[in-house]
Parts: structure tokens; sequence; C-alpha cells
């Protein structure tokens, strides 16, 4: 038995949701075949298995029942405002099924959907109205209570996206504010993470701290900065790896658990203890993904010490920057950046009633504070200007997140890059936004801390 | 909003054609199986396309379909307002004087000549204006043609005396709700999502092709960045010109830029030609 994972995840943090603790994590080597058993071992367990799927001239995420659904010698090339399907050119990288980065899905699709019924009032018997929400066991009407849907198992999740569950899973399962229906699909999630071995032009998660390596035994994981940080988690992760020249070993994937639940799993996979080559060219792949990642969010500018400052502050102190009337002259508002971002939150809800006025259901989908109605109150708008809400954005991501959630509300996964239709870079317009300006540097308050 | 148009009985509807191709009235017949819960709720009293039992006014809720074209069409505009409780006008036609409102940009009487054997015979209007230019209207559904849900919620909440519930947000909204993968970005097509109000669901997005703005500009748009950061990487000046003009060319919004770049130079490059399969 190896070490246990270096941040062995408690039962109360709020992320920890699986039962887990050693002994497991130990790391072995088996076939791309054994993916399919994998699958068929979900299938069996009742699981929905979601996977990266070919659709829409893009790689997203769907349910798959064999591997052969899986993009295998396809790749992406991303920039902004472009995402472009490939064909991986040459062996032996053609041979693999993971040769890609982020789709414009992320896991947000599937724990949050776009549009969902919420449990609502509804018609009672003549004498009582019944109001009772969700989380209330008073209701005796089932239809009241959040249903159980089929759990997901979702394959090819990276380091980022796990990163981006761990912040939703802060923003919508925190006590005492607890959204049920998310909480259902997420604690019935199984994780089965992918290993990044190549990074898109749009990826910055090594400055946001949250990737490219999944968190795991040998490698001390990616945690939230922050007190109390949701340890990162996963019950399954692999590392899939193609032989160069002189290898010994064949197209296969380092697989380890992070749960006890995987491990069951694992444990009925047949696996070979993995060579020290092997290994080795883990360490080396992780390495060259590193090398990959050109883009980076700037920090703030050094303070006294030379160290790096706080974005936060920095952003805070320039909202009066003439660079945000820079961006909003190019921003079309048309949230398609807070719709990719696997952490954006925000929805609205609707009651709907039915032709004859007799009920009414609660639908909620994903709204965006680009949305000029987002920020209506008492007769108006708030933000009523581009300008305004391309600010609001950018700072809830980057500076208010801390106050509110004591994280970043970014996890670099680029996505917002790729997905802007006039390409809007937020790693560009932070720099510009750092630069001098005439508008004089506004007094910051001190970040708010709640946990 | 309001109080309820009747208590004691259903509230009698006019449904009532101006310039345009049916397609919205359409519409309110495809409810099929809401029509029977409509029927419960309100009274048709004047719907060609579905009875020939037409019962003349006064109305409780005029639903206008088409816009004003002919001088003919000035006068039935104006008794019809004067009949009806509520006016509300629903599609392209009747909001923004519709596909034939292009006629407004070109010379009217050469466009008749080249139409019709004898030009003379024809009575109509130079320009093709929206309803609301004429008579004071109550709510404009968007859409060439509308919605059906929204249709439907808009006449229902006529008949109950509250404000309709439709949406102010752009097209790209329900397209990533509906899971589409972006066409700009995925297949280098021009789109007019960013600047249109949503309604239809995201429907040509869906089906792999840039959104026509068939339901007019949204209530906030950048057309301006529409053009230099999108259109233009896909087409000539000419052609975005052209694209902007499709469904609402009489809409301020969508008129002064499509003006603006048919006044700027053309560009000499060309990335690629518009895909509009
Ligand atoms: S930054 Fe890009 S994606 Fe976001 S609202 Fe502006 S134009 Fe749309
Ligand atoms: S803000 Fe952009 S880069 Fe950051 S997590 Fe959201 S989509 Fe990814
Ligand atoms: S950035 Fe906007 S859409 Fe995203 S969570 Fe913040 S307020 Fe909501
Ligand atoms: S396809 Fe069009 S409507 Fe859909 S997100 Fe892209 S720009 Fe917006
Ligand atoms: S996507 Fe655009 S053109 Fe297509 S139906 Fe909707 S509004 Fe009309």
């Amino acid at each position: 038995m190896t070490a246990p994972p270096s941040k062995p995840p408690s039962i109360d943090s709020p992320g920890m949701l699986h039962d887990a603790g050693p002994p497991y994590g130990t790391p072995r080597w088996i076939a791309p075949s054994q993916l399919q058993s994998l699958i068929d071992i979900l299938r069996i367990e009742n699981y929905r298995v979601l996977a990266p799927t070919l659709d829409q001239h893009a790689i997203v995420y769907d349910e798959i029942t064999s591997i052969g659904q899986l993009p295998k010698g396809y790749s992406d090339s991303q920039a902004p405002a472009v995402y472009q399907l490939t064909q991986t050119p040459s062996a032996p990288e053609n041979q693999k099924l993971f040769h890609f980065n982020l789709g414009p899905h992320s896991p947000k699709q599937f724990l949050f959907p776009p549009n969902s019924i919420l449990p609502g009032p509804q018609k009672a018997g003549p004498q009582k109205a019944d109001f009772n929400d969700a989380d209330s066991n008073q209701s005796s009407d089932s239809s009241h209570e959040p249903q159980l849907v089929q759990p997901m198992a979702i394959l090819g999740l990276r380091a980022c996206e796990l990163a981006a569950i761990a912040i939703q899973d802060r923003v919508l399962m925190s006590p005492p504010f607890i959204d049920s229906q998310y909480a259902l699909r997420r604690k019935s999630l199984f994780v089965i993470a992918v290993q990044c071995t190549t990074a898109a032009s749009t990826c910055f998660c090594h400055s946001m701290n949250t990737g490219p390596e999944l968190p795991g035994p040998e490698l001390p994981g990616p945690e939230l900065p922050g007190p109390d940080a949701n340890p990162i988690t996963y019950d399954l992760a692999l590392t899939e790896l193609v032989p160069s020249n002189h290898s010994q070993f064949t197209h296969g994937f380092l697989i380890q658990a992070g749960s006890r639940r995987g491990q069951v799993i694992l444990d009925q996979l047949p696996s070979e203890e993995p060579t020290p080559e092997i290994l080795e060219a883990k360490k080396q792949t992780i390495e060259a993904v590193h090398k990959k990642i050109q883009r980076a969010m700037p920090s703030g500018p050094s303070n006294i010490d030379g160290q790096p400052g706080d974005l936060r502050d920095a952003l805070l102190a320039r909202l009066n920057h003439p660079h945000w009337q820079n961006v909003a002259d190019r921003c079309l508002s048309c949230a398609n950046c807070t719709m990719v971002c696997p952490t954006c939150f925000c929805s609205s809800v609707d009651e709907v009633s039915d032709l004859l006025n007799e009920s009414s259901i609660r639908q909620r989908h994903w709204d965006s504070c680009f949305n000029p109605d987002f920020s209506h109150t008492s007769g108006a708008p708030v933000r009523n200007t581009v300008r305004s809400r391309y600010r609001q954005w950018l700072t809830h991501k980057l500076a208010t997140w801390f106050d509110q959630f004591d994280s970043s509300g970014c996890v670099g996964c680029g996505r917002c890059i790729t997905w802007c239709p006039v390409g809007i870079d937020l790693t560009q317009e932070v720099a510009k936004l750092l630069e001098p300006s005439d508008a004089p540097l506004l007094n910051v308050p001190p970040r708010l801390h709640h946990r | 909003m309001e109080e309820p148009m009747k208590n004691s009985c259903k509230p009698s509807v006019a449904v009532v054609k101006f310039a345009s191709c049916d397609g919205c009235q359409l519409t309110l017949l495809n409810c099929e199986e809401e029509l029977l819960a409509l029927a419960d709720r309100i009274e048709f009293a004047h719907f060609a396309e579905a009875s020939s039992d037409l019962r003349p006014g006064p109305y409780d809720l005029a639903i206008v379909e088409g816009s004003i074209s002919t001088p003919k069409d000035l006068h039935r505009i104006v008794e019809l307002r004067a009949q009806s409780k509520k006016l509300i006008t629903i599609g392209a036609c009747a909001t923004a004087g519709g596909v034939q409102a292009l006629r407004n940009f070109a010379d009217h009487e050469e466009f008749k000549k080249a139409v019709y054997a004898s030009p003379e015979m024809i009575e109509s209007l130079a320009e093709s204006s929206p309803i609301a230019q004429h008579v004071q209207v109550d709510f404009e559904l968007r859409g060439c043609p509308v919605d059906k849900h929204q249709l439907i919620e808009v006449v229902l909440a006529m008949a109950s005396g509250r404000r309709p519930k439709t949406s102010t947000e752009c097209v790209c909204q329900p397209c990533k709700r509906r899971g589409t993968v972006c066409v700009v970005v995925a297949q280098k097509k021009a789109c007019l999502g960013p600047v249109t109000q949503a309604g239809c669901g995201a429907i040509c997005p869906a089906y792999d092709r840039g959104c026509y703005a068939c339901f007019g500009p949204a209530s906030q748009t950048n057309m301006q960045a529409l053009s230099e950061g999108l259109l233009l990487n896909q087409m000539s000046n000419t052609q975005a010109s052209m694209y902007l003009q499709s469904f609402h060319p009489a809409s301020p919004e969508f008129q002064s830029e499509s003006r603006r770049l048919e006044e700027s130079p053309r560009r000499l490059w060309q990335l690629q030609p518009p895909s509009r399969s």
C-alpha cells in the first residue's frame, strides 16, 4: 500500500460527499479495453454514464454505453472565438481516447441543468394551500419532494472541472442554503477524472491553481485558495499514456481511486502494477502539459515586498478604469461567457400557469448578469450599460467571489474565451485593467470572510 | 396590471389580417390541443382562418397580423382600434413592417412596374409600416412567425388582465440552454443571435445555421460590435448589410447599422463566403 492521499478528505467538509479514507489510491495499470468493463459495471450499478462524444462539430458530454462512442483520434484547436475539431494526425497520439481539452459543456449542464422544474406551491384540497418547500418533510404530497434522478457517472472530468464542481458545491449546497435538487444530483455523482495530457491555447488553470494535474497520492492535490477549502475529489482518476519510440509498454491507462467506492470498482478490473517506466512517462506527460499552457491570469501588481499582489484588491480599486468602456464597445452582452462558465450559478424562476389558470409550475432556468433585466429593480435595471454588466461579471468572478465564497469564481478553464462569439479574453482584459490610467484608485474595503 | 377584460362572460376576440402571409394566424390554429382550452377562456368572434362566422365588433381583444401597406389599410386599422378594448400585434409584419418593408429602402414606383402587369391598378403606400405607427398598441409580439407558447401566454395574460411574460434576453441564452454548440465559434457561421430578441427557443442554430433575427432586435443591442467582431469576419460589408435587413428592415437598430455598413468602404478581404445553408 502506498501512502494515503495527501489531503485525507473528512466527511464533514462540504465538498466531501463519498465515504472515504485509506487504504485506496494505489495506482494500477489497465488496458484500454478495461474502460468498457468500467462502463459496464457502472451501468449494472444503475449509473447513467456520461462521457465526451462527438456532436455538433464539437466534443460534448453525452450518455454512452460503449467506448466506441469516445472521440478516439480527435482533438480540438481553440483560440478566442474559435473551436475547431481536428483529427489527430500522427501516431501514437491518434490512438488516444482523450487527446483533447474542454468542450463547450461543463458538468454544470448535468448537476445544475439549464432548465428545471422546482417544487412549488400546489393546489391541495379545498382546505389549505400547501407551500411546503423541497426540504420540508411535512408535505405528504410526494410530488413536493425532489425526486431522485438516475445517478450519474461522468467519465472525463478534468482538474479544472473538479475545481469548478467544488466551487458550485460551496455555492449551492453549503449549509444553511442547500439547493436540494443540486445536492441530490451531486451526492449520487460518480466522478471518473481524466488527467489532461495536452492543453488548449485558452487554458490557464495553472495560474488559477486548479490544474493541470489531478490531485492524487503522488502529486499534492491543488486546493481552492481559502480556509477550509473543499478537497477536490474524484472516485477514479485515469491517465492515458501512449508509448514513445523505445517504450516497453503499450497504450493504456494509469488508474487510481480517490474514494472507497472507486476502489471497490477498480478492484473488479483486471489490472497490473505499473512499471517505473509508466510512472515516469506520466510525470513527463504532465510536465509537457505544463509547458504547453501559455495563457495566465495576471496577478495584481506587486506590493512593497515584491510579492504578487491581490487581484481582488487591484480590480476593485480600478472600477473607474477607462478600459471598462473599451471592453464594453466590443462586448455584445450576449451572456455566452456566463452560460459556458462551469461556476456561474445565476438563475431565474418563473411561475407558469396552465391554460385554465388552475395550477402552476415553477420553472427555473439559467440567467446571467449580462441580461439587462437581470438587475431590474424598482422600475429600471441597475446595470443598464454593457460597461456596468461586463464589470459586474469580471469583478464577480475574480474579486467579490472571494468575499462571498472565500475562493475565486474562475478556475481558468478558458471556456469564456473560446465561446465568446467576438473573442473577448478575460486574461487580456485584466492585463489592460492593471495598466496605469488617469482614473484615481479607489479605496477597497477589506475582504469579508464567511468561514 | 389592469382589470380582467370581462368577468361574467368570455372575452370576445377578433383576429384581423393586414399585409402578411397568414403564418402567424396559422400558429394560432396550430395550437390544436391548447385551442380547446383557450376556447374555454375566450370566444373567437372573428377569425377568418378558422370560421366563416365573422361577427362585427366591438371586441374585447383584437389580435392584428400584418403591416399597413395600402391606403385602405389605414382606414381599417383606425376603425378596428376604435372597436377594440385591447389591441395586440403579432409577428414581424405587424410589429416592424415585415419583409415587405424592404421597399422602404427602394423606389416604390419602380418596384410596382417590375412586379405587376398593370401597375396603375395597384393602390399601395410607398412604405410598409408597423401598426404602432398608426394606432395605439397594447402589446407587440415578435417573430416570423410568432412562437406558439408566447402567443398563448400573451392571449391568456390579456384575458386575465396581467402583463404578459415574454423574455427580453437575446437568442444566445436559450441557444446555450438548449445545449446547442455555437455555430459562430465551432462552424465559423454568421449569426444574429447576440442582438436578437429571444422567444423562438433558438431554433435556427439548433439546425446548424445562424439566426436571421426574425424576432427583431433585443432590448439592448451592440450592433457595431456585432458587425466588427463577428459578421465582417465572415462576409463583406454589403452582405452584412443585407443580412441585417432580412426580417426587420424597418427596426431602427438594424436600419442604422445596415446603412453604416453600406456607407463604409467595402472590405477588400473576405475570409469565406457567408454560410447560409
Ligand atoms: S464577453 Fe463575449 S460572451 Fe461575454 S457577454 Fe461579452 S460578447 Fe458575450
Ligand atoms: S470565468 Fe472563464 S475561464 Fe474562468 S472558470 Fe469561467 S469560463 Fe472558465
Ligand atoms: S458572473 Fe454573473 S452570471 Fe456568473 S455568477 Fe456572477 S452574477 Fe451570476
Ligand atoms: S449560435 Fe448564435 S445564437 Fe447561438 S450562441 Fe452562437 S451566436 Fe448566440
Ligand atoms: S433563431 Fe433567429 S431567425 Fe431563427 S427562428 Fe429564432 S429568431 Fe428567428
